[in-house]
Parts: structure tokens; sequence; C-alpha cells
């Protein structure tokens, strides 16, 4: 991993997409060979994707998903932009990443969620994918909004 | 005892020995997996337990899956419980990923006291 790598893409909100940039990063040789490296990095680039297409909103201006993957400097960064509509539609992407950003130990808050399902079995959303890239990623998250975009940005020093 | 296929993952069925095995390949990446995993792990466990077999979801070969894949594997062990269903979740201790998820979810097998249900790394 001598050379830094850089991946760029807006991409149309589409599910199928999520599959080819995974597909992008598991090709590049600066990656490739570091396998738990790699599969972390393709479970936080899907995990943000996912959210972003799922509960983002699709506006005339901001249409698309916009994805950037750097490694540089022995920092791997991930940054997903999306529109939004209204504050109440990312509060609780808000409130996650605050959790994230003091809890001890994240994988308490991984499992907290999964005994909150196991305990509410019928719930849709599994509200488990940032707390998956904090804990099973060893990622550092933060967010930054403006009027109508929100950037969401995972960080792993490697 | 039927296998599903969806998008890039395989579930293979096998039973032998009391032991109605399923072996997850692939990636499960859908965005809502639950739409096809729950009637699936439902009528595999409805099965096991009208055959009064073990079951054993073995995840060793899986790739990846996505988050939205956990709450269903939740769900099935609720359920497997709920039914008398015993057996095991088998995966890969030496894929880091695979040790992550799957010690989560031997936590909440042990802090919901689910019987006969073990989650094992091999």
């Amino acid at each position: 991993m001598s050379e830094d790598l850089s991946i760029q893409f807006k991409i149309p909100p589409l599910w199928e997409t999520i599959n080819d940039i995974r597909r992008k990063i598991a090709a590049d040789d600066r990656v490739k060979d570091n396998q738990d490296l790699l599969n972390a990095t393709t479970m936080v680039a899907s995990e943000l994707l996912e959210n972003a297409i799922k509960y983002g909103h699709h506006a005339p201006d901001f249409a698309a998903v916009e994805f950037n993957l750097d490694l540089v400097d022995r920092e791997i960064r991930i940054q997903v932009k999306n529109a939004y509509h209204g504050d109440h539609s990312i509060e609780g992407l808000k409130r996650n990443i605050e959790k994230i950003r003091t809890a001890a130990n994240p994988g308490d808050l991984y499992c907290d969620r999964l005994i909150e399902i196991a305990n509410n079995p019928r719930q849709t959303g599994s509200g488990l994918g940032l707390f998956r890239i904090a804990y099973e990623g060893e990622f550092g998250l933060e967010l930054e909004q403006d009027d109508h975009v929100v950037t969401v940005t995972a960080r792993r020093r490697i | 005892m039927n296998d599903l296929t969806n998008g890039e993952l395989l579930i293979k069925s096998q039973v032998a020995d009391g032991v109605a095995r399923l072996l997850w390949t692939g990636k499960s990446a859908e965005a809502n997996p639950g739409d096809f995993l729950n009637p699936y792990l439902e009528s595999v466990i409805q099965e096991a337990s009208g055959q009064s077999l073990k079951l054993e979801l073995d995840f060793t070969e899986m790739e990846y899956m996505n988050s939205s894949t956990v709450p269903p594997l939740i769900r099935a062990l609720a359920a497997m419980n709920k039914s008398g269903v015993g057996g095991a979740i088998l995966y890969k201790k030496s894929l880091k990923w695979q040790e992550a998820s799957f010690k989560a979810m031997e936590n909440v097998v042990r802090i919901q006291k689910f019987k006969e249900i073990a989650v094992r790394g091999v």
C-alpha cells in the first residue's frame, strides 16, 4: 500500500451501484492484499451508501449520492454526501453518531441494539449500520450538514 | 428442506444424522433481506421442529452480509428458542468481520437465555 488511493463516484440512488463500488474497491491492488482492511473498508462504504440511498432525499438540485474514498498518509477516509429533507430526517443519524463519539466501547452499542431487535423482532430497519462501522470496522464517524445536504465521514488509521 | 437463492446469496440445505444444515455462501447485500429470509427461515424452523431436527446455520463460507441481514438472523434464533429447536451458528473465527459479528450474536444468545443454541467459531 505504498501509493495513495482515491476513488470518487457521483451515483444515482440505485441499490445496484453499491455492489459496483464494492467490487471496484475490492479490485484495487493497494487494498486487496490486506483482507481485514479490505473487508472493513467495503463494509463501511456499503453501509454508508445503503443509508444514503434508503434514507436520503433525492432532490432535483442534488439528485445523486456523492461517494469519496481516499487512502492518504496511512489514513483511510470514506465520505458519503446526500440531500435530506427536514431536520427530523437526520435526527437519528446525528444521535447515533454522537453516541458513537462518546461511547467507551462501540461494541456495547452494537450489542444493545441486537438485544432491542431480539426483544422486538417485528420492527423495521436494523439501525445497526453505524454501530457496526464503529465496532466491527473500527472507523470513527463525523457528520456535517448544511441547508439540505448531509455529509458523513468515516476515518481509520491503518 | 429447500435451498434459497437471492441475488448473490445462496443457502444450501442438507439433512443428515438428525441435523438440518444450512450452508450460507456468497453475499447478502439486498436492501430488505428480511422479505425473503424471514419466510424462508420460518419454514425451515417449522420443518426442523416437526421432524425433531437440530438446526445448524453455517456462515463459514459467507463472504459478506450487510447489517440488514442481522435482524432476520436474530429473529430466527428467537423462533428456534420458542419452538424448542436446538442447534448452532458456525462462523470462521479467522475472519475478523465474522468474529466481530457473531461474537455479538453470541452475547445475545447468552443474555436472552436462548436454550440449546450455540454460537461457535471454527
